[in-house]
């Protein structure tokens, strides 16, 4: 017997020898959910809320720049006549 | 004839729950991986033989199953199937350990472990690690040609078609791959060691 017909002979005893028992189909579930996507729909509500609340509020604001009064600007008057 | 239950064949039960899994039915899928856990593991234990190892490999073969379920034509049983997954996982964890260095030396295992069925021979388990471990001085390819053709009963055909590679390769690395596994085998004194010198 050479090297080689040890090793195939070793090889064809080794096919006996099995793992031990297991059970893996709760931890594989466990890392398909831990491995799926994250929903894109929650994050689309929440941005979608937050472009809305940010035009709102630069729609407010322009209007509050371009319709507002200085509260100083009744000081002017007031010194305009003073100079006279 | 095809074993029955509930009125149906194995093959159909296969079928509604691939399906199923497909259609997001978790129970479905821990059907199937109940149904096929031991053939996988079977095979990983031809990987490594360490147990917490062997177990990662089988939930990884059952995860890349299930997203590339869609793609399983049903035209092979899905034993074959997910002997192929399982065949590329192996692969790919023994290419990760050959950069890390963490193989089993042969000088670790005893050869005299007493054989439970017959005096002569090694224990089934002893004559495994002994061949994974002369295996492991292999390069990945070569390693896992020979642990298919000497543990799994592989054609060379067989692995071409598992691993994607040509036949003509594989036939070559595999004589490759018997030349040096002799080299090895003697370098380490093999026959002396079993105590088969005549």
């Amino acid at each position: 017997m050479d090297e080689l017909e040890a090793v195939e002979k070793l090889a064809r005893r080794a096919r006996r020898d099995g793992p031990p028992p297991m059970n893996v189909a709760s931890a594989v579930l466990a890392r398909l959910r831990a491995a799926r996507p994250t929903p894109i729909l929650p994050l689309a509500i929440v941005a979608a809320g937050a472009a809305i609340a940010a035009v709102l509020i630069v729609a407010i604001a322009a209007h509050a720049w371009m319709t507002g009064v200085d509260p100083q600007a009744a000081l002017f008057p007031t010194l305009e006549i003073a100079q006279l | 004839m095809a074993a029955r239950y509930n009125g149906h064949t194995v093959d159909e039960l296969e079928q509604q729950d691939i399906a199923a899994a497909l259609g997001g039915d978790e129970a479905a899928y821990a059907r199937l991986v109940a149904r096929h856990q031991a053939t996988v593991a079977r095979l990983a234990w031809r990987f490594t033989r360490v147990p917490a190892e062997c177990e990662e490999l089988v939930q990884q073969t059952f995860v890349e199953a299930y997203f590339a379920l869609d793609g399983y034509r049903g035209d092979a049983p899905l034993e074959h199937w997910l002997a192929r997954i399982a065949t590329r996982v192996g692969y790919r964890f023994w290419k990760e350990r050959t950069r890390r260095g963490a193989d089993v030396p042969l000088g670790d295992i005893d050869p005299a472990a007493p054989a439970t069925d017959g005096p002569a021979d090694p224990d089934p388990a002893v004559a495994a690690a002994l061949v994974q471990a002369l295996l492991a001085n292999l390069a990945p390819a070569e390693r896992l040609i020979l642990t298919l053709l000497y543990f799994e009963e592989c054609s060379t055909e067989e692995i071409a078609r598992r691993m994607g590679w040509n036949r003509a390769v594989v036939k070559m690395r595999a004589y490759r791959a018997r030349r040096r596994l002799k080299e090895i085998a003697q370098r380490e004194h093999l026959l002396e060691r079993l105590g088969w010198t005549s």
